[in-house]
């Protein structure tokens, strides 16, 4: 349950706050920009002068579209009229924190729509009470001749009144519990495909990101990372760089292997001045190398390990093999990926009082650990640090741990005046966050009638969380980013889960999808090589082991929609319950150039809960997919010596244009309950749906991610 | 070295104090304030940073200011509301944008295509959109948009 909105006088002072926000990052020329404050009724609904409601949006807006379905929620519990809603973002305040996050301010895990679903029903529930209170005190009536519809107050007398007339007049009651107890308006808005609400803004050049919010007197710094990771400073050799006109200082970033820092007073100057530097290094003690530490972790999956975090036992840990039983076991090896993510990390920080904190502006999934960064990095306490996320340019993940906000802050208090930082994708992928490396051993044990009766999951990893918040971490013992997806709903007696976690050199982060990336691949690869070992058609395989009835839905409708795959191509499947969605998806593929796969259609169906927007949920299905088969196709960063292999955007291997495959999607019991996350459900899927359709065009089974690395 | 530049953008004569050597790219976000060219890859590969120099689509990150004098430069913010327009219905239409950042890069490669004499086809707009990344995965879509604003009918110069 959530607790009701506040309807507090400092909601009414958040609101003010955010009005500022929306004129300065909403877009660079608001045409409705008014000089008269907002009433806010609530920390997330304000009424303009101009009559116009706003979203106050509490989650991100990095492509999502979450902005507009959360939009969506507010105007149909305030059943408004759908044209009148505008979205600002939301400032930096506790009133905006994620439930699903322990209300911190962090938008991830698919969890925007679905954690913000109640919140902002209330909200508006709320804000369409104070309207239909404000109309009885015009009419003085009661609440009983007075209902709502689409953004007009209509009296049982013919009366009428809209919303634009009188919200911006609209006044709170003095006492909150004076607000009438109406029943629910009527759902008019959620549920239809409107059109995103930032298309306009966006496609023209005039949204504001996080790279575009650097005012005119603001430095910018690049970044030089070591030359491998684990090196630190030895000398820092910026002569030549100081020398660049336009280069201000070089700085080296607080940190063992921290990067150096060029500013300048523009972009050009500041990366004119990064190739100036001559910094000497000293080298990492063991220098990184992906493929050896990969091999290690295969070794580790084989043997197992005594500090195994144990996801799940059920059954007798040593039960006997039935008579006849059959073992299959599978070896999975997932390599590095990373982001690409193409606006540049970011973060604009301008020192405040006395150069006590700062504040920062920022690309960011999480303001809230933008703010810790921000005084770690800093060393001060956090509260002196504010951060206000904008736009992202593309997360999928990247933005959660925001260095750039650390380093921003750091920096505009050592240069003691307002600095971005900026770490362009081209250097990001060499030095950015990646997915970790992952052996996974599987193990089946098959019955006589084909069953699977026993069944092992290792996967070997390297856990974010270690990482990022590591008291918690060793508190805990496991990372759930890194188990994500290995808690499969298959109905097997005796089960055994289990999931290590080994310190990489590389940073690891958080991307589309996490754990489920590469365990889902294991697990839904493994159960169509029993399906086959068990002469068993592999969707009926699956719907035999699965009791949960949502899980057979989205099985059954793609069993629905079946049509033989025609010669020279096969079918492959593959399901998930992850996110508290359920997905499956038919894949079709044919051979390809180079003997590699090519994937001729991508066939999802989707159990998301209530969707809110039905086109822009297919349009996270597509993308997710569409990412999903770029990286199992081919995406991969190695690092050999301490350092990348692949060093820019042209290096590392994204599928394009051309080689995008067609994506359909039919979602199941889409007008029911309560939003489900949507964004990354369908990355993860792709993978195993293509290695068992090649399976079975080809004889041959894919162990190995990217596919264009297969053994 | 730094000189005076002299070029057309957005259909004015400009003069930009500038070093020679900087690409277009951080000429139009840091000096002349107009950041709807957005950095991308800066190697020329992304798109996101496209631009029409002499009427054609250019990466602005590989642009030197040199190689625009005398030239005529139109940024996303110089688009003319004409075509603007037709590429908003279509990218409407189709709901072809997510993060948004690659957009005003392919908004102006497909505001090319809509100027071409003879309407491309399929294969050619689809030939013309590959040279954009787009990380969200709007590709299909974009050149379905562009494929729906090339089909609607040009509104008459007034």
């Amino acid at each position: 349950m959530t607790a009701p909105v506040r309807l507090s006088r400092r909601a009414l002072l958040v609101g003010g706050a955010a009005g500022s926000a929306a004129v300065l990052f909403g877009t660079l020329s608001s045409s409705r920009a008014t000089t008269a404050a907002p009433r806010a009724v609530n920390a997330f609904v304000r009424f303009g002068a101009d009559g116009r409601i706003t979203l106050v949006n509490p989650a991100v807006e990095m492509g999502q579209g979450s902005s507009t379905a959360l939009a969506q929620v507010l105007a149909d519990a305030l059943d408004a009229d759908w044209r009148s809603i505008e979205v600002a973002p939301a400032p930096y305040d506790d009133a905006y924190g994620n439930p699903h996050f322990g209300m911190r301010l962090v938008t991830a895990d698919s969890a925007a729509t679905s954690a913000f679903w109640p919140v902002l029903r209330n909200a508006g529930a709320q804000a369409r009470a104070v309207l239909v209170w404000n109309a009885m005190q015009q009419w003085n009536c009661p609440a009983g001749q007075v209902r709502t519809e689409s953004g007009q107050l209509l009296h049982a007398d013919g009366r009428r009144l809209s919303y634009a007339e009188l919200a911006p007049r609209a006044e709170l009651p003095g006492l909150l519990s004076s607000l009438p107890a109406l029943p629910p308006a009527p759902s008019r808005i959620v549920g239809r495909p409107l059109p995103r609400l930032d298309l306009a803004d966006k496609l023209a050049g005039r949204a504001v990101y996080g790279v575009d919010a650097r005012p005119p007197n603001a430095l910018v710094a690049v970044l030089l990372p070591p030359d491998r990771l684990g090196a630190t400073l030895a000398e820092a050799g910026d002569a030549a760089a100081l020398a660049v006109p336009g280069v201000v200082k070089v700085l080296a970033l607080p940190g063992e292997s921290a990067p150096l820092a060029v500013i300048a007073r523009d972009t050009w100057s500041a990366l004119q001045g990064r190739r100036a530097l001559r910094p000497r290094w000293n080298p990492p003690a063991a220098p990184y190398d992906s493929e050896a530490a990969l091999r290690a972790f295969a070794e580790l999956a084989r043997a197992g390990a005594t500090d195994a975090h144990i996801v799940r036992q059920r059954g007798a840990a040593n039960a006997a093999l039935p008579a006849g039983a059959r073992r299959l076991q599978s070896l999975v090896l997932s390599r590095h990926v990373t982001h690409a993510a193409l606006e540049p990390v970011n973060a604009m920080a301008t020192p405040t009082w006395l150069n006590q904190g700062a504040d920062i502006v920022s690309s960011t999934q999480a303001p809230s650990l933008d703010m810790r960064r921000a005084a770690q990095t800093a060393k001060r306490p956090p509260p002196v640090f504010n951060v206000q996320a904008t736009l992202a340019g593309g997360a999928f993940g990247r933005r959660v741990d925001n260095e750039a906000a650390g380093a921003a802050a750091f920096l505009a208090m050592q240069l003691k005046g307002p600095v971005q930082v900026l770490q362009f994708v081209g250097d990001d992928i060499p030095h950015g966050q990646v997915r970790c490396i992952a052996a996974q051993l599987l193990e089946a044990t098959l019955d006589a009638q084909g069953r699977i009766t026993h069944w092992l999951h290792r996967t070997v990893g390297s856990a974010t969380t270690a990482r990022m918040f590591p008291d918690r971490f060793a508190k805990e013992g496991f990372d759930q980013t890194l188990v994500d997806g290995s808690e499969h709903g298959y109905d097997i007696a005796q089960q055994r889960i289990e999931s290590v976690h080994r310190p990489l050199p590389v940073a690891c982060g958080f991307l589309r999808g996490v754990g489920a990336g590469f365990n889902v691949f294991g697990i839904e690869t493994l159960v169509d090589e029993a399906a086959a070992a068990a002469g068993q058609d592999p969707l009926a395989y699956r719907l035999a082991m699965l009791p949960e009835a949502r899980a057979r839905r989205v099985l059954q409708a793609l069993g629905d929609s079946a049509a033989p795959a025609p010669a020279g191509s096969a079918d492959g499947i593959a399901y998930m319950g992850f996110r508290g969605s359920h997905i499956a998806l038919r894949a079709r593929v044919a051979r390809g150039e180079g003997g590699r796969p090519r994937v001729e259609r991508l066939q999802f169906a989707v159990d998301a809960g209530r969707i809110v927007n039905p086109v822009l949920a297919r349009c996270q299905i597509e993308g997710a997919a569409l990412m999903g088969w770029s990286i199992a196709a081919s995406e991969v960063l190695d690092f050999q010596d301490g350092r990348a292999v692949q060093r820019s955007v042209a290096d590392y291997p994204l599928l394009r244009l051309p080689e995008l495959p067609a994506v359909d999607c039919r979602f199941i019991d889409e007008a029911q309950g309560e939003p489900r996350g949507v964004g990354e459900i369908a990355l993860p899927l792709v993978a195993p749906a293509v290695a068992n359709a090649w399976a079975r065009l080809t004889g041959r089974r894919l162990r190995d991610l990217p596919f264009s690395r297969a053994a | 070295m730094a000189s005076t530049i002299d070029f057309q953008l957005n259909g004015r004569p400009t003069q930009l104090p500038v070093d020679e050597q900087m690409p277009l790219l951080w000429a139009l976000r840091d000096h002349l304030r107009l950041p709807g060219t957005k950095p991308g890859c800066l190697q020329g590969v992304c798109g996101a940073c496209t631009v029409h120099l002499d009427g054609a689509p250019a990466r602005a990150c590989q642009l030197p200011m040199a190689a625009v004098r005398g030239r005529a430069v139109t940024t996303i913010e110089g688009l003319p509301e004409s075509l603007r327009e037709r590429l908003q219905a279509g990218w409407t239409e189709h709901q072809a944008l997510q993060c948004g950042y690659c957009q005003p890069g392919q908004c102006m490669t497909a505001a090319a295509l809509l100027a071409q004499p003879v309407a491309p086809d399929a294969s050619a707009v689809q030939a013309a959109m590959a040279g954009h990344l787009c990380r969200c995965g709007t590709g299909p879509r974009v050149v379905r948009a562009v494929q729906a604003a090339i089909a609607l009918p040009a509104r008459s110069a007034a």
